[in-house]
């Protein structure tokens, strides 16, 4: 069987590379039946690569450890669940999962119906097939999944314990479809750049891919965060480490880019920007994917390989060298159509959050890149700590999260300073009331969490105003009941709405990003048998240590009783798992939820016998609400994207006669 | 290789090229690729009716001042105007266009018309 794997995965390539040849020679000489077979060879090389992920996940359950990766990342007694997420465990299989996403993608993209952008689509399977080739040409001569051993062991070496966990499932494959994902909207603008055509349905399909991608990446990002909080022990969820950081900073940039694009579909402004924004957002997947390749940086997450690596760092600098050549040669059709026409508006709005994002995503590939940067150039690798990035970062977050509160509240090609002062002084003045309430009430005293709370109470405000006030001119209007107007104003423009529901879901993140941050309690402790762990108002008492079989893991555990200001909670049970085939043993994290806080215990250690236990526990509060405003985050982003009536409204400016110059 | 295995293969293999192949043996019939001059225009007015709402709306949530509104909206009108104008004359080039396609373009015209009556209405009211 996993001959059949390697057969497709061989043919694939071949095909690929028939139909990138077909394609550039059909365009070329206007031949459509070579057009048709290129097109004939995406669904080709979809089918392929399906085949040879069906191969390996059967390979991976029936535990035929003749092949290598199989042995590498299983073994028998392995759960089912984890054998299936064991698919993108190494390198070889995560690179087929990579070009097998691709090439889905490329298949959904070449079945475009027929209209406006037919013309485009061959340009946009070229540059989806020179992706999928480079995967390909890997998958078959650099790191093939279905390569044999020359004998056929009893058991396999058996998956890493951090990765048998849920949140290892999930999390690679949204990732991996985030960084995918953002394949086609870069196709689609290098399409219309070498064909020099933009259209209202360009705008339409770049959004909605632009947005599905985005999403993915969020999920990507916010699964890998809950991994690390339950499975990594160490009390928080984002360590600046590079490969989160390889996966933040796309996110970064595509963040501005759904935003800047509104500004080109709109007024046909910023199109250098958005060409260049959309492009380095790519060319950040294909980084982050080098940086998680190569072993360049020391990370929990990367796999090393330097030839890998090596040929990622090719792969990069040939598709930048290929959309800066796009960019150049057609930099007619880049022009501007308008001019900013005042500084209260809110495409300016939309400038300054282009900016913040770009100084961001420059501050976390400094801090990232530094270690080695200061390796090649002075011989010594400096150390870049969390505090670096969080002291650089926090500030232009904050900056970006008081820009969500006041974009809103301008109008987009000529707002108004008085109306906007009308706009802005209630929910300012109320959010200043909300930061003295939780210094009084909670007595925490650090001045810039206050002021992060401040910014986050006025986003929230003015947003919530902006449904109120959108319902109330509905309802002026057309006499709606209010339940009648508020799912018209909101289904009608599902857009900008959605979008708005997006920027509630960031403040909820803020909230617990600061709460779990600034507000944490941190206590580790050893107790001897009997002896209790008081941590702010709660109290654990260790009643020793107890032992159970779990298949082929020893778990040793610790039953805790916990109360909360003398009330009983119940009890939390934190683990250590031995297992045969892996030398480390892994940490079960303990917690007690709630939307106030999180009771966080590790076990860490224990001494005579179980007599004595060292435990790390914290109060981490507020960070369930980080969770939360990711799922509504989530829900605005489909309620945004889902197609129908309200996705996809595009209002289309002009520039105002007489207007020349911006005015304030 | 097992049995199965070699029949697996070729059936994968005989799929994928035919998929390649069959293209160039049956060619594909072509459809309409290219957006007609009556779309383009419609996808114009379009927009420009959409600006209008988006102002509009922005103006009755208190964004946008009164004069501003009156300005803007005075300079789409006349832009909306011309989009109609443009698309009359092109109608009047294009006499042969199918019966259905004019009847879509009148009926969208008497629809511009109607949004265009309905904001000059709200705007007198305000």
């Amino acid at each position: 069987m996993p001959d059949v794997g390697k057969l497709s995965l061989l043919l694939a390539l071949a095909i690929t590379a028939y139909s990138v040849v077909a394609y550039f020679l059909g365009l070329r000489l206007n031949y459509k039946s070579l057009l048709s077979s290129a097109r004939g060879g995406v669904l080709a090389v979809g089918f392929l690569t399906t085949v040879a992920s069906l191969v390996l996940f059967y390979l991976l359950l029936v535990s035929d450890f003749s092949v290598q990766y199989v042995y590498s990342y299983t073994n028998r007694n392995l759960p089912v669940f984890y054998k299936i997420s064991a698919f993108w465990a190494g390198n070889a299989g995560s690179l087929l999962l990579w070009g097998w996403l691709l090439a889905i993608l490329a298949v959904i993209v070449a079945n475009v119906k027929k209209g406006p952008l037919h013309n485009l689509v061959p340009y946009v399977l070229l540059i989806l097939l020179v992706n999928e080739l480079f995967f390909l040409l890997l998958l078959n001569f650099v790191a093939n999944p279905f390569e044999k051993l020359n004998f056929t062991p009893d058991d396999g070496a058996g998956l890493n314990p951090l990765l048998q966990n849920p949140g290892m499932v999930i999390h690679p494959v949204t990732m991996y479809l985030g960084y995918v994902s953002f394949a086609v909207p870069f196709a689609w603008s290098m399409a219309a750049l070498i064909t020099r055509k933009i259209n209202r349905e360009w705008f339409v399909v770049l959004r909605r891919w632009s947005l599905i991608a985005w999403l993915f990446l969020t999920l990507g990002n916010l699964y890998g965060a809950q991994w690390a909080y339950v499975e990594l022990g160490w009390g928080g969820y984002w360590a600046w480490d590079p490969v989160e950081n390889a996966s933040l900073m796309p996110w970064l940039t595509g963040t501005a880019f759904i935003h800047s694009i509104m500004i080109q579909e709109r007024k046909g402004m910023l199109k250098t920007w958005n060409m260049a924004l959309i492009s380095i957002t790519y060319l950040l997947t294909i980084f982050g994917t080098y940086l998680t390749r190569s072993g360049v940086l020391a990370s929990v997450h990367a796999f090393g390989d330097n030839l890998l690596g090596n040929l990622f760092l090719g792969f990069l600098a040939f598709m930048f060298l290929l959309s800066l050549y796009l960019m150049v040669k057609n930099r007619e059709m880049l022009q501007e159509e308008m001019e900013l026409e005042s500084y209260l508006s809110r495409e300016s709005s939309f400038l300054v959050n282009n900016l913040l994002f770009a100084g961001i995503t420059f501050a976390v590939f400094w801090g990232t890149m530094l270690p080695k940067i200061s390796q090649v150039f002075r011989g010594v690798s400096m150390t870049v700590s969390p505090e670096f990035f969080n002291q650089v970062t926090a500030p232009l977050f904050l900056a970006m999260l008081a820009l969500m509160g006041i974009c809103p509240l301008f109008a987009w090609q000529k707002g108004s300073g008085q109306k906007l002062v009308q706009n802005l002084w209630l929910p300012f003045l109320l959010a200043v009331v909300g930061g003295a309430l939780v210094y009084l009430l909670t007595g925490h005293r650090v001045l810039y969490a206050l002021a992060g709370y401040v910014v986050a109470f006025f986003v929230a405000l003015t947003t919530l105003r902006e449904y109120l006030k959108g319902i109330g001119a509905r309802r002026r209007n057309t006499g709606e009941g209010l339940v009648t107007a508020f799912w018209n104003l909101v289904s009608k423009n599902r857009r900008r709405w959605g979008g708005y529901l997006v920027h509630l879901g960031v403040v909820l993140m803020a909230v617990g990003i600061i709460g779990s941050n600034v507000y944490q309690v941190e206590v580790t402790k050893t107790v001897a048998r009997g002896e209790t762990i008081q941590v702010g108002d709660y109290a654990l008492t260790y009643n020793g240590l107890q032992e159970k079989q779990e298949g082929d893991q020893t778990v040793v555990y610790a039953e805790m009783p916990v109360t909360y200001k003398g009330k009983d909670l119940g009890t939390v049970k934190p683990e250590k798992i031995f297992y045969t085939y892996w030398e480390q043993p892994s940490t079960e994290v303990a917690l007690k939820s709630s939307l106030k806080e999180d009771l966080y215990v590790v076990l860490s250690g224990w001494e005579a016998g179980g007599e004595k236990a060292t435990f790390k526990v914290d109060i981490n509060p507020l960070v369930n609400l980080l969770w939360l405003g990711g799922y509504v985050l989530i829900f605005g982003t489909l309620f945004a994207l889902w197609p129908g009536e309200g996705s996809h409204i595009s209002p289309r400016y002009v520039q105002n006669l007489g207007s020349t110059k911006p005015s304030a | 290789m097992d049995g199965v295995s070699v029949i697996l293969g070729i059936i994968v293999a005989a799929t994928a090229i035919y998929l390649v192949i069959r293209p160039l043996l049956v060619p594909e019939p072509q459809g309409e690729e290219n957006p007609g001059e009556w779309e383009e225009a419609w996808q114009e007015k379009e927009g420009l009716l959409a600006a209008l709402a988006e102002m509009e709306q922005d103006y009755l949530m208190g964004k946008i001042s009164a004069e501003d509104f009156a300005a803007l909206q005075e300079s789409y009108q006349a832009r909306a105007l011309e989009t109609r104008g443009k698309k009359g004359a092109k109608k009047a080039k294009t006499k042969a266009a199918p019966p259905l396609e004019d009847r879509v373009r009148e009926e969208l015209e008497r629809e511009l018309e109607r949004e265009l009556a309905e904001i000059r209405k709200k705007a007198r009211k305000s």
